[in-house]
């Protein structure tokens, strides 16, 4: 039986966040050091004001937030981005974006305030401060992420998943503050702004902006080759200028059909509408624009993989499996049914090292470089050790038809 | 990143410009309206002189008169006496903030009430100082509820550039 050859490290995906030699990166670390002072304080005082509710707020956003990490993390779909990265992305927004954005609205809020008058700040200066400062500020997050680690954002979903993380973090923290400070801060209003900022509108706020930011950076950095700078831009500043759009709807007081207050009854109904008035569009646009980005992806592979197909890399059969993420899963359950969860796991290595034979091939000029035919040496090596395990060679790992 | 943390901050500030003449009330304290406020009237409290100016919904009073009380004494003194007696409903903060002014040293409560037969309640920030020859000095800015927090930001800094005697 042939031994699996060693795990190794990707030559592609090895950049953690941890890049001492980036001035990012220090920027990054200083900037969340100093707000990170500054956030323990506001949840300390937090904490003193309601410990029930403050408890209760963190259980139930960790309750929303990592099944929203998860998705967010998988959408990506033949490349998964580094932890470290996606846990810098995800701090960012929590820490250093929701920090300093308190800060820059309060300052816009006093120049709405002085320009407009009380009336009109009253009424429009969440609308008129929050998208354009806090979706800079977490923009700037996945700008500082690329920064630290250029060749990790390679798509445009790429960009979607730092940008929806960013906006994941800041979402949680700006919730505790809300379910705290504006509601309340017992039990039941925790579980009241629970229901309408999480269950109501939990679908339609940052991790859908800073999604669409993401994307637009994730766009303007990796089109260099291809795509004309004007068009980066315009692709950039079109993506970005919907999320204000939309995050500036949704702080106004245009289409705003919640019930008076207090809520009663039926008015627990009608939230959930009046919030989908001004969030579900853009929810629509943006879950259009994965869709495309993913079909994107796939596209990519299948010409990055097209040439390798039948080589000692990658076989035609195998080809058609990696493309589709569902007879991935398919094969890999049919192989540990059949083989055992050792042969399902070396698969599994086959599959992403082949992705990574894809990305190998889409960077370099010549067929014959060096680094394409280590890779292809490598998945040549894992596909032996897999077909070497008692029961894997009786069949193809290919789906049924 | 800095422009968009610190950027409104100094845009307010130079938005908020000296307009009109200062307004002195009684000789012992004067205040320099900004731009967008405007005069109202003068009006007296409880016997003590002031001068009301406005800002759409927001509203400035500035009262001044000699005294022998300390700033927390004066401050309760007008919570009770001026305050608590022109409204139905009154709810005023349970401690005195300590603030230091361009002037020196103050003390500042907030309160929320109904004051007339709208039933809209008012929120409202008092600052209250006295000088070391005596003279007391009340600030108030009041506004329809929630709407008082855009309008702090002028009455903070024309109360921190008063003149007090």
């Amino acid at each position: 039986m042939a031994a699996a050859p060693v795990k190794r490290r990707s030559p592609l995906h090895h950049t953690s966040l941890f890049q001492l030699r980036e001035p990012a990166f220090w920027l990054y670390a200083v900037t969340l050091a100093l707000t990170g002072l500054y956030t323990i304080g506001e949840q300390s005082l937090y904490r003193r004001i309601s410990p029930s509710g403050w408890v209760l707020s963190w259980v139930l956003l960790l309750a929303y937030a990592l099944p929203v990490f998860l998705i967010i993390y998988f959408l990506d779909l033949y490349e998964r981005e580094p932890m470290s990265l996606l846990i810098g992305a995800l701090l960012w927004g929590a820490v250093a974006a929701t920090t300093m954005s308190g800060f820059g609205n309060s300052g816009w809020g006093e120049v709405v305030a002085r320009v407009g008058g009380p009336e009109f700040a009253a009424k429009w200066t969440a609308a008129l401060t929050a998208p354009f400062v806090e979706e800079t500020l977490k923009g700037l997050g996945v700008v500082i992420i690329y920064l630290i680690a250029r060749e990790e954002i390679d798509d445009v979903m790429d960009g979607f998943v730092y940008g929806a993380t960013v906006g994941l973090g800041f979402a949680v923290v700006e919730d505790v503050y809300y379910f705290i400070a504006v509601f309340g801060g017992s039990p039941a209003d925790v579980i009241k702004g629970y229901f309408i900022r999480v269950i109501a509108s939990g679908l339609y706020s940052h991790v859908l902006y800073t999604g669409l930011v993401g994307m637009g950076i994730g766009y303007a950095v990796t089109r260099r080759g291809g795509v004309s700078s004007r068009r980066r831009g315009l692709v950039l500043a079109g993506l970005v200028s919907l999320a204000v759009f939309g995050h500036l709807l949704w702080n106004s007081p245009l289409l705003d059909f919640f019930p008076e207050y207090p809520w009663t009854g039926s008015d627990w109904l009608v939230i959930p509408l009046a919030t989908a008035v001004k969030g579900l569009p853009l929810l629509a646009f943006a879950g259009l624009a994965v869709k495309l980005a993913r079909g994107r992806e796939r596209r990519w592979l299948n010409t990055a993989l097209m040439a390798e197909a039948g080589d000692e890399g990658i076989s035609a059969g195998e080809l058609a499996v990696l493309e589709s993420p569902k007879a991935r899963r398919a094969v890999r359950a049919e192989m540990k049914a059949r083989a055992g969860r050792g042969a399902a796991d070396l698969l599994e290595r086959l599959h992403r090292e082949q992705v990574n034979l894809a990305m190998i091939r889409s960077r370099v000029a010549a067929s014959d470089d060096p680094a394409l035919i280590e890779q292809r040496a490598y998945c040549k090596a894992l596909r032996d050790a897999l077909q070497a395990i008692p029961g894997v060679a009786s069949a193809e790992a290919v789906p049924p038809a | 990143m800095l422009a968009v943390v610190a950027g409104g901050y100094l845009a307010a500030a130079a938005l908020s410009t000296p307009a009109g003449p200062p307004l002195s009330v009684g000789g012992i304290a004067t205040v320099q309206p900004l731009s967008g406020w405007r005069f109202v009237q003068r009006v007296e409290e409880a016997g003590v002189p002031g001068v009301v100016i406005t800002r759409g919904v927001g509203s400035f009073e500035l009262l001044a008169a000699p005294t022998d009380q300390s700033p927390a004494e004066l401050a309760r003194s007008y919570a009770t006496e001026v305050l608590e007696a022109q409204a139905s409903q009154l709810q005023v903060s349970d401690s005195l903030d300590a603030v230091t002014l361009d002037s020196g040293a103050a003390v500042r409560f907030y309160y929320i009430g109904v004051f007339d037969q709208s039933g809209v309640p008012l929120e409202g920030e008092v600052t209250v100082a006295v000088s070391s020859a005596g003279n007391g000095v009340i600030f108030d800015a009041w506004a329809p509820e929630g709407q008082l927090q855009y309008v702090l930001g002028d009455v903070e800094t024309m109360v921190d550039a008063a003149e007090i005697s």
